[in-house]
Order: C-alpha cells, then structure tokens, then sequence
C-alpha cells in the first residue's frame, strides 16, 4: 500500500514521468514491428548496371541515357561530346516486386528488354533479415548490320542474354553496397572472340553526400573474357535528386548502356583516358494508387 | 518495478489504440497534397487524463512513391528520426466519465524531426461502452520543426501543414 501511495504522489507531483512511461509503451511496440529497409538506392539504376531497387506496382518509368566518346578523344570531338550513345527505354512495374523493361539502343542498333524480379528484401525490426535480392534477367538483339553480321546471319545469331544476381545491403543511412554474380552469353560471337559465356562478378556501392546527393561507384571483374581486348567496366558517378527527378552524371570506360554490352565488350581502359561522360534522366508516371504491401 | 506494480493497479482506466488514422494535408499554389497514416498508436490514461501519442513516419502513404521517398528521405530523414510523438495531459478530469462527449484541450509537447516543441490542441474524446474516441485537428509550421524546403519546390510544399488525428482506443488488456 505503501509503494503504491508513493507513486500516487510521484504521479501528481510530476506527470511527465507517467506520460513517459506511457510513450514507452507504444515505442517498446512499435520498435519490435517488422519494417522494410527501403531506398538502399535513390533509382533502379546502380550507375550502368541495375541495382536492387524496383518501381512501386502500377508505375511506368521513361529513362533517357546518354554515354559520350571518350574524354581523350581531344577537342575536335569536344572531349567526347560530339559523339553521343542514347537508350530509350520505357519501364513498368506490375507489382512492388516484378518489373518489366524494353529499349533501343543507338550503339550497334540494339534492342534490349528485361525482367526484374525483387525475391527478399531487407528488413529490420521484430523479424529482421540481412539484405536484398533482386533477380535480373535481359535479351538483347543486334541489328546493326557489320562486315560480320550480315543481313543472311539470321536473328538468334544475334542474341546475347545476361542472368544477374543482384545483392545489396544498407549498411546504414548513408551506406548501401551491392554485389552482382553475372553471366552473359552471346549466341554467336564473331571468329577473334574467345567465349560465348563470360562470367562476371560486379559489386558496387553508394555513399550519400546529403539528402539530395550520392555518390556512386561500380565495377564488373570478368572470369574470362570475350576477346583478349576487352577491359573490366568501371563507373563511378553521382545522383543528384532535383525534387521530381534523379540525374545520374556519371565517368565510365564502357559505351554501352545494356548488361551484356558493358559487362563483357568494354574495350575502353579506364585508366589510359578511355572514359566516357554519361547521365541518365528518369521521369516517372503513376498510374492507379500505389498501394504498399503491408507486413 | 514499484512502477509496474503499479502500472498493473491502473490498467483498468487505460485505453489504447493501434490503428489510429493521422492525416496532413499540404495547401501549397502548385500542388496540394495529402498523406495517411493507419497505424498510429495512443494511450488515454483516465485516472490520470495522461495521454501518449507515437507513430512511425515510414508508415504515412503517399499518391505516390517519389512524394513518399521525398518525405522519408528529404525532408522529415525517418531514418535518422523514425517516430513524431506527443505526451501530455488533458485539462479536464475525465476520470468518471462512462458515456457522452466532451470538448476539451490537451497541453503538453510534440517531438517531430528530432525537434521537440509545446503543443496544445482541442480535443473532442467520445466514450461510449468498449471505445473512446479521440479528435483533434491542429496546424504545424516546417520551419519550427526544421524541416528544410528548397526554394525549387517551395511553391509545392506549403510552410504550414494541417493535421489532423483520429484514434478508436479500446481498453488496454495486461
């Protein structure tokens, strides 16, 4: 009785503690809910390659990117500005978790889809798990027609697939880091090429400057290579989010914009002045109510 | 443990509420929008008119994803600071109060992006049988919860945001 009276007087002396203690009720329960980790990386783009994000059910995203010639082209190419790459490519996601891509290339007229299929994502809280993983898969068809790829050559000569793993964990708020086992295969490959298949490991990772701004840097070591004169992608770049838009600027010794293309055919080294200035610009269109899945 | 102990001893006069709906609305020239919070938790403590009020800010749903990460990432940073909060007390006893109605003011302070500021707002508390309805409607500025608006988007993101609240609170089993 005794105890109970003190804290009577406790309470009427100083609610504040009884309003704690109440609040700390409610946090003590909402701090053991399960949350998804979220926004590992601001697009669904790493730099080059994809990261583990994808776009909320129901949403279509337009995405323009641009890669340069290289800065060492000098300045009658304007350091590489005269001689533009771009992709178009339209993307939507049915689901929070499945997407679907296509584009056209202008490097080599190729055309590319993908799907993109997010498995596990991390989560934190009541029932956490460590990371993400997001599968990726792409077709690509060539249709430029080159001294090798005749018109007779036939359309599956001019395929080449790439199967990605993608892994990433937020390390914290201001870093996420991502891992992406590759394999790609080329249908027919040309008589100075070596290997068909090529398997690559990627990693990558973001560091966030400010609420607005990462930095971004990406890399793919190949196991074999297509021909002894191809080099590993490098990238690195920065995310500039404007309020309604992310710009990625980004440096990088591969021309092409699509998985098979910059993971095995970059023939630019890096560190020789071979790099090319590229951004990507995305603008996204919401159609119905984005409805998160709840957990 | 005296005050678990005594904790238990009140339980009986105590409501809560896991579902409450908080609401804020942004009337800015360019854009006017509006996100909606399902899972907000209160306590109501009869004995003592006490009240606490926390929710996490990851769970308010947008129109839209961007406008979703843009608030989670840019402006109220809920990885840095997850929950708004709110402890304080009504004015009025309401400790005998079974059914009806009541208007009245609860005083007491509001945590939001980290920053912690007084607040007073009316307050409409409904009691019938098994439920206590709460109400209440009050305005916030940005600026006092330094939630930073870049000039480009200043004419889409008002300087004062309306929210409103309702909890359906039912007594706290222990």
């Amino acid at each position: 009785m005794r105890s109970i009276a003190f804290i009577l007087i406790l309470f009427t002396v100083s609610p504040l503690y009884a309003q704690q203690d109440l609040l700390g009720m409610l946090e003590e329960e909402q701090d053991s809910k399960t949350e998804l980790v979220r926004s590992t990386f601001k697009g669904t783009r790493l730099i080059n390659g994809h990261s583990v994000e994808t776009r909320s059910a129901k949403s279509l995203e337009f995405l323009i990117s641009h890669r340069f010639g290289t800065l060492n082209s000098g300045s009658y190419n304007f350091w590489g500005l005269d001689q533009a790459n771009i992709r178009l490519g339209l993307e939507y996601a049915f689901t929070d978790e499945f997407m679907f891509g296509v584009g056209r290339n202008s490097f080599e007229k190729t055309y590319d889809s993908f799907l993109k299929y997010r498995l596990l994502q991390q989560k934190r809280g009541g029932k956490s798990f460590p990371f993400s993983l997001t599968i990726f898969t792409s077709a690509t068809v060539k249709t430029l027609k080159d001294a090798v790829f005749t018109e007779d050559v036939g359309f599956s000569n001019r395929l080449a697939f790439t199967h990605q793993l993608l892994l990433a964990r937020k390390l914290n708020e201001a870093v996420s880091i991502q891992l992406m086992p590759s394999l790609v295969q080329f249908n027919a490959i040309q008589a100075t090429d070596v290997n068909n298949d090529i398997v690559a490991l990627g990693g990558g990772g973001r560091v966030k400057i400010s609420n607005r701004v990462t930095l971004n840097a990406e890399y793919y070591y190949q196991f074999q290579t297509l021909n002894p004169n191809t080099f590993n992608a490098l990238a690195i770049g920065v995310d500039i989010e404007t309020g309604g838009h992310v710009f990625q600027l980004h440096l990088t010794n591969s021309r092409a914009m699509i998985e098979k293309g910059f993971i095995a055919e970059t023939t630019g080294d890096f560190f020789e002045g071979d790099i090319h200035f590229g951004f990507n610009i995305s603008r996204n269109f919401q159609f119905g109510k984005n409805k998160k899945a709840s957990w | 443990m005296l005050i678990f102990a005594c904790a238990e001893g009140f339980s009986q006069s105590r409501w809560i509420s896991r579902d409450g709906v908080v609401k804020f609305f942004s009337d800015a020239p360019l854009e006017d929008i509006q996100a909606v919070n399902n899972q907000a938790m209160a306590i109501l403590d009869q004995g003592t008119s006490n009240v606490a009020v926390s929710m996490l800010m990851r769970e308010f749903d947008f129109p839209n994803e961007l406008m979703e990460e843009h608030f989670n990432e840019n402006y109220i940073e809920s990885e840095q600071y997850p929950k708004a909060t709110f402890t304080g007390r009504l004015d009025d006893d309401i400790a005998d109060i079974k059914s009806g109605q009541i208007n009245t003011r609860a005083v007491g302070e509001i945590t939001l992006h980290g920053i912690t500021k007084p607040l007073s707002t009316d307050v409409s508390i409904t009691f019938d049988k098994s439920t206590v309805e709460v109400e209440t409607k009050f305005m916030i500025r940005l600026e006092d919860f330094e939630i930073d608006i870049p000039s480009v988007v200043m004419m889409k993101i008002a300087e004062e945001v309306e929210v409103t609240s309702n909890f359906t609170l039912k007594p706290m089993q222990k």
